[in-house]
């Protein structure tokens, strides 16, 4: 760790000077790593490349047909006019709609569900079986009932989404509380910290990682719940566009409203690291001995 | 020279004086679903003085972190005796008393300043008293420049003295010390040890503190109580007449030192025999 932790030039009777620290260094080092960066940058770009080459070829050579696979040309300028043909901006924001307001429902309903169940153990003790049967239980199959209940709008599609997101939130939230560190709630204990100091300054801060993994992982599957929701009601949404596109064998757009759906489901996970990074700046610093 | 004997008229001199920490016939015994429990401390009596430094030795699992998490409010008393810390029955959260753990127990997501100031935190201490206290204590550990780092960024020995900032920022009366500098190596337990009696010196609370580390009692402390193998019970009580204020570093230089040592290490030395001679028994027993 001592490689990796900057210590000012004054530092007392104890700090040892930075043994390893050369000064002039620094400008050699940012180089490299700026140089390292690029490296990457293109050898990622050269995966892209090498499978739309390796797709053109194959269709070139006949041994696919461009007419169930398209060709990476047409995918990418079918992509470029779909993001802007209002259709399909109008599924754009229908299907993150569903994705967003499902999404803060389970996060909200999660994390009050979980804070509960945690503190109240007989709850937690008579629920638990049920919790883990709903988690067993194949959530789409309830698309169809919501379906009844609510109609094929974005109301059922929201419920959907909310079925399946929120379970993950809860048990990540659960989980979370459940890994305090022993030796600090010893310590909270010897200093008097009641319930809620308890709560609020020793579990709740040390469940923050888990919850966050929790969070990832429920925006993730929000954004699949509300496409597959689209595919099974129809209606409008990216994913009724796409089944749309497919029933018409217009398999370019099939391919551009997919690459969309995961252009879209990266822009949200990124969203969702960057607020992590901010909330739980002080990992940064857990982890560096590992890179 | 006969320790004991010293010890017993020094407790003479100053039988008047009511002992800030006093332990009286304590017996405890953790309950167990099946068989009889274990019996951890059998009919232990000690007493430590206003301003006074008491180490308590023992083989290791004799029962002395027990002992002190009793004393802590910890460990809910199981079985007779009387305990009284500064006038009451042990209590967690007290103000005036102070409680530092083995190991540093840092909460990972607070910078050290945050650290230092959780006892006065959750003692109900408004922000800016709590920060200039913390800031205070931190800078008599050497620290001041790294009040904003997180206690991954900081070193073993770093660490160990923002829990000792922790434990001081509250200016509390009493100190009950479960071997705090154990898990440092050798050289950097020095150090510690010596940023820690340059605060305490100053501020001369009483403290007790539980070690398996002969060489740490006696640099640290005035007396140093040996508990028998477990179940514990005093087994005798060792003076430590070295000069205050003491430095960590040179005080093993002290012929002094290694008298006080080596009388203590033999007693030390029968009770680890015992339980391990226990141990093993017992060891055999389960087998046959």
């Amino acid at each position: 760790m001592s490689q990796l932790v900057h210590f000012p030039k004054t530092i007392g009777r104890y700090g040892q000077p930075h043994a390893n620290h050369i000064p002039g260094m620094g400008g050699h080092a940012t180089h490299r790593l700026a140089m390292h960066r690029l490296a990457t940058l293109a050898s990622q770009l050269a995966v892209a490349v090498i499978f739309a080459a390796v797709w053109q070829g194959l269709v070139q050579l006949r041994l696919f047909d461009p007419f169930w696979v398209s060709t990476p040309m047409a995918v990418a300028s079918a992509v470029v006019a779909e993001v802007q043909s209002p259709e399909v901006l109008a599924a754009i924001q229908t299907t993150l709609y569903e994705t967003v307001v499902g999404f803060l429902i389970s996060v909200v309903a999660g994390l009050a569900s979980g804070f509960i169940l945690f503190e109240v153990g007989w709850l937690y003790r008579a629920v638990r079986p049920y919790i883990a049967l709903f988690n067993n239980l194949p959530r789409l199959v309830l698309a169809p009932i919501f379906v009844l209940y609510f109609g094929i709008g974005l109301t059922s599609r929201v419920a959907l989404v909310v079925s399946v997101v929120y379970i993950i939130v809860l048990l990540n939230t659960l989980a979370g509380l459940q890994a305090s560190e022993s030796d600090h709630l010893r310590l909270a204990k010897a200093l008097g910290a009641g319930r809620v100091a308890t709560f609020t300054k020793f579990r709740l801060p040390a469940a923050t990682p888990t919850i966050f993994v929790g969070l990832q992982v429920g925006l993730n599957f929000a954004l699949v719940t509300a496409i597959v929701a689209e595919v099974i009601t129809g209606g409008d949404g990216l994913g009724a566009l796409v089944t749309v596109y497919g029933f018409s064998y217009q398999m370019d757009r099939v391919f551009a409203g997919i690459l969309i759906m995961a252009l879209l489901g990266t822009i949200l996970s990124v969203l969702m690291q960057f607020a992590e990074d901010r909330i739980l700046s002080w990992r940064r610093y857990e982890f560096r001995g590992l890179h | 020279m006969n320790l004991t004997a010293a010890t017993e008229s020094r407790q003479l001199e100053t039988d008047s004086q009511m002992p800030v920490i006093s332990v009286e016939h304590l017996s405890h015994t953790f309950e167990s679903s099946k068989g009889p429990g274990t019996e951890a401390l059998r009919d232990l009596s000690l007493s430590v003085r206003e301003g006074c430094f008491v180490a308590i030795i023992g083989p290791s699992g004799c029962g002395k972190t027990t002992l002190l998490s009793i004393l802590a409010g910890l460990e809910a008393q199981q079985g007779t005796g009387n305990v009284l810390v500064a006038g009451e029955r042990p209590r967690p959260g007290r103000r005036e008393i102070g409680y530092a753990p083995a190991r540093d127990s840092l909460l990972p997501w607070r910078r050290a300043l945050d650290n230092a100031a959780l006892a006065l935190e959750l003692q109900g201490v408004n922000r800016q008293q709590r920060i200039k206290q913390a800031r205070f204590a931190l800078q008599s550990m050497g620290l001041e420049q790294f009040e904003s780092m997180y206690p991954a960024q900081l070193s073993q020995g770093m660490r160990q003295r923002v829990a000792l900032a922790r434990l001081f920022a509250g200016s509390p009366e009493v100190l009950l010390l479960d071997e705090p500098f154990s898990a440092l190596d050798a050289q950097t337990r020095i150090l510690v040890q010596e940023a820690f009696l340059k605060v305490w010196e100053r501020t001369h609370s009483t403290v007790l503190l539980v070690t398996h580390d002969l060489g740490e009692a006696v640099t640290l402390a005035d007396e140093v109580v040996v508990l028998t193998s477990r179940p514990a019970r005093v087994k005798a009580t060792y003076t430590v007449n070295l000069p205050r204020p003491r430095v960590a570093v040179d005080i093993r230089l002290n012929p002094r030192f290694h008298e006080v040592y080596e009388a203590i290490w033999q007693a030390l030395m029968e009770e680890v025999e015992t339980q391990e001679s226990e141990y093993l028994d017992a060891l055999a027993g389960g087998r046959s």
